[in-house]
């Protein structure tokens, strides 16, 4: 708690001091730039965790501005403003909300499209209050209206931005230690996987987005009573822009880092303004220093001073809490493929996959370079859309649900090449997935949710040949490939899926690694009971593991029975011969 | 005599973490220098050191007598080393013939289409619609095309069917015979004694092993890898 306390009422402390040493001139004008800080904040959360860069934050801001100058100017009453700053904000983030998510809705990643709808979106609304003068005063504006409590902008309404500051700062901190932070991050760390483990991303990007602009608005609230006039401007892209620059210079990563850009970006302006006839050259020239030496802006350059008095202690990690058991999944059950047909473009991947697997067992995938076998496993996924014919497991169609829908039906998948999050260490990327088909919404809000262990995931790490014990507080972008294989299998099994899709688990593995793998897709098939299906290269290990082989060649099933007989039909020799590491 | 690549004390990793400590090693123009360990031992962070997408610590890099050790991935490109990373080897949104166009080529990629026939069908497919193996090819032959004298590859076999795999070793034995130094990182232990001529051991960052291969039982290769 103290990580959270100590920098907060650092914060308190300074702020409240400014009036007192500086004198309330000083104090009015650092209000003004800790309330663009403010709206930056909630550019930093967004764009520093999920990766999603907003260039409309001024639509809230502004729109918000516009309301409190009516509301203001109507003369309700404290009680009655605060009730509306409260209602527009609720409006504010469910519209902001429904926004992302209809964008992100069915994307992979996050891509620059959401960036420039919000461009878009901020253009318009500028034109809109330029223009719609019954409504905003036109490009004049909307002023001569009291400020919130008829507070003196000059005096104690300053107490009020400072107030609103610390909180907002708080609340990040606070988020930052919360289940909902990494899950944030590692929506900009690897969305796919993320999808996998059965997190809806869009939402999540949604929900962050909702949270952003409801700052953004917060920020418009107090600007307009602090200022006293709002113009067209106050929704526009320049202040956009300069709202994402801020957050840029101070520190996108940082809880503090954008108030920090605001405040040195706004101070260092007023003074250069009136002596420096070339001010905004000299402060593109340090925004592009800044940018381009210390990419996590002024925070980071303090925290790597701090770090060089103070360094940072290597990582511990906690004691682990038994987690709770996986949520239930669709009925098991066999997975049918009906004339399956996958297409991209001209290229056919799938031409007509039937095959009807048991309810349990280890059935591997072989064919050559090319089959279709990776795609099989995508198409019941959902991560390629089916062209034609069906994918059923049970009683129900799966082929149609997106990838993050998977887990849900009981099937988890590992990828190809080693899917995890890059950013993270192995302790957090473990956290992630034991969250996976387990935690409720309000296990996200609890710090002890990150400790979660299974029994089984427990057994799994004490084994000493699972090279995962000693790295967990290792950063995963420095671990090899064949222990990041071991991460995403034991990220995978994690959520206890009846359904485990394997492809090929054993690439880049050494030959005992490759032995202890095959071990441990065997208990794990032994101990659920469920179906196991693996794309395998190494015949030694397809024999040793499989009670049925699907051999795939040209999109099409060329054989689909047991090791022996596969290994004898003509055809297969024909085209596939296979062999050992 | 100065070999076509010489390591010299090759300590790095990567910012503070050094992987590799003081690993020397020389690969002769027309030889397969097959480097092999465990997972975690630093295969890929020599193969890496030496292409230049990290900077060595301390040690030296010489290729033809010449130092590369502290210029950037693109120099040593230009100089002659060329390289065929682990993961993440080809540009999805361009097609085979375009992934294969890219770079300064020596030769065209056709010669290799009789081993490869799936490239020669798929040449305007874009490759990002290809399976993981078969991207794997592509970033093979694209190394194979290009004008280099050394070619480092990290586990090219990966994810590959064993009929591709003997192409690979038939083309990188080629290479060899035409001149080229490979330095080849590798768990596959078929394909690794197949071509290589001398064998560098890794264990936890140093070199465990540093002999030509007719001198190395597979029993020994063995019992490094299940250090």
């Amino acid at each position: 708690m103290v990580s959270v306390l100590l920098p907060v009422s650092l914060l308190l402390a300074v702020l409240l001091l400014i009036p007192e040493v500086f004198g309330d001139f000083t104090a009015y004008q650092i209000g003004l730039y800790l309330i663009y800080g403010i709206a930056a904040q909630g550019i930093g959360y967004l764009w520093g965790k999920t990766g999603v860069l907003p260039l409309g934050q001024a639509l809230f801001f502004g729109f918000a501005a516009y309301v409190t100058a009516s509301t203001l100017r109507a003369g309700n009453g404290l009680g009655i403003d605060l009730l509306l700053a409260v209602t527009v904000l609720a409006a504010i983030a469910v519209f902001a909300f429904l926004l992302a998510t209809l964008i992100f809705r069915g994307r992979k990643e996050s891509g620059p499209y959401f960036s420039l709808i919000t461009l878009a979106l901020v253009m318009i609304a500028e034109q809109i209050a330029g223009t719609a003068t019954p409504l905003t005063g036109g490009f004049n504006g909307m002023s001569g209206f009291p400020s919130l409590g008829n507070l003196d902008p000059f005096g104690s309404f300053y107490h009020v931005i400072v107030a609103a500051t610390v909180l907002v700062s708080l609340l990040l901190f606070i988020l930052n230690r919360l289940p909902v932070n990494l899950i944030a991050k590692a929506v900009a760390d690897n969305e796919p996987r993320l999808q996998l483990l059965g997190f809806p991303t869009h939402v999540i990007k949604g929900a962050a987005f909702a949270f952003s602009a409801a700052i953004a608005a917060l920020a418009g609230g107090l600007f307009a009573s602090h200022q006293g006039i709002v113009t067209p401007t106050s929704m526009g892209f320049g202040l956009s822009a300069e709202m994402v620059i801020l957050t840029a210079v101070g520190g996108r990563f940082h809880v503090l880092g954008p108030l920090i850009g605001a405040v040195i970006v706004g101070w260092a302006s007023a003074e250069l303004r009136d002596s420096f006839p070339y001010w905004e050259l000299l402060m593109a020239l340090a925004f592009i220093l800044v940018v381009l030496k210390a990419p996590g802006g002024i925070a980071e350059l303090l925290e790597a001073a701090y770090r060089r008095i103070r360094p940072a202690t290597p990582g511990r990690c906690a004691p682990s809490i038994a987690a709770p058991p996986s949520k239930p999944t669709d009925a098991p059950g066999a997975l049918r493929f009906d004339d399956v047909h996958l297409q991209i473009g001209v290229v056919r991947i799938l031409n007509g996959v039937t095959f009807d697997t048991p309810s349990t067992g280890i059935i591997s995938v072989i064919g050559p370079n090319g089959a279709g076998k990776t795609s099989t496993l995508n198409a019941i996924t959902g991560n390629l859309q089916i062209t034609g014919g069906s994918i059923a497991l049970g009683s129900r169609n799966i082929h149609a649900r997106p990838p993050y829908k998977a887990l849900r039906s009981g099937i988890g998948r590992k990828l190809q090449v080693p899917s995890v999050f890059f950013s993270m260490n192995v302790s957090e990327n473990l956290a992630l997935a034991m969250m996976a088909n387990r935690a409720r919404l309000v296990d996200l809000l609890r710090p002890a949710t990150l400790h979660w262990r299974s029994e089984s995931l427990t057994e799994l790490l004490k084994r000493p040949a699972v090279p995962l014990q000693e790295d967990l507080v290792a950063p995963v972008a420095h671990l090899p490939q064949g222990h990041r294989q071991f991460l995403e299998y034991a990220m995978t099994i994690a959520s206890e899926p009846r359904v485990l899709l394997l492809d090929e688990p054993c690439a880049g593995l050494s030959p005992d690694e490759t032995a202890l793998m095959t071990e441990l897709v065997r208990t794990y098939q032994a101990q659920t009971g469920g179906l196991v299906i693996v794309i395998e290269h190494d015949m030694s290990i397809v024999q040793a593991i499989s009670d049925k082989v699907l051999v795939l060649h040209l999109g099409q099933v060329l054989a689909f029975d047991s090791f022996d007989k596969v290994r004898s039909n003509p055809e297969v020799q024909a085209v596939y011969a296979g062999g050992t590491k | 005599m100065t070999s076509l690549l010489e390591i010299d004390n090759l300590t790095g990793g990567y910012r503070d973490t050094h992987v590799l400590f003081n690993v020397s090693a020389r690969i002769e123009a027309g030889s397969v220098l097959g480097v092999f360990g465990r997972n975690g031992v630093g295969k890929t962070t020599l193969a890496r050191l030496v292409q230049g997408s990290l900077i060595a610590g301390a040690g030296d890099i010489r290729l033809e007598g010449h130092s590369v050790a502290s210029r950037p991935s693109h120099a040593r490109r230009k100089r002659g080393i060329g390289y065929m990373p682990q993961t993440s080897m080809v540009f999805d949104d361009l097609t085979v013939r375009e992934n294969l166009a890219l770079g300064s080529n020596r030769e065209g990629p056709e010669r290799y289409f009789d081993r490869f026939p799936r490239l020669a069908e798929r040449l305007d497919q874009p490759a990002g619609t290809m399976s993981g193996g078969e991207r794997k090819i592509l970033a093979f032959v694209r190394a194979m095309t290009e004008d280099t004298k050394v070619i480092v590859l990290d586990e090219p076999s990966e994810g590959v069917q064993p009929e591709n795999i003997a192409h690979m070793a038939e083309c990188l034995m080629d290479r060899a015979k035409a001149g080229a130094g490979i330095l080849l990182c590798e768990q596959n232990l078929s394909f690794l004694t197949g071509i290589s001529d001398w064998y560098l051991g890794l264990d936890a960052g140093t070199v465990v092993l540093d002999k030509p291969a007719n001198e190395v039982s597979i029993e020994r290769l063995r019992s490094i890898l299940s250090l």
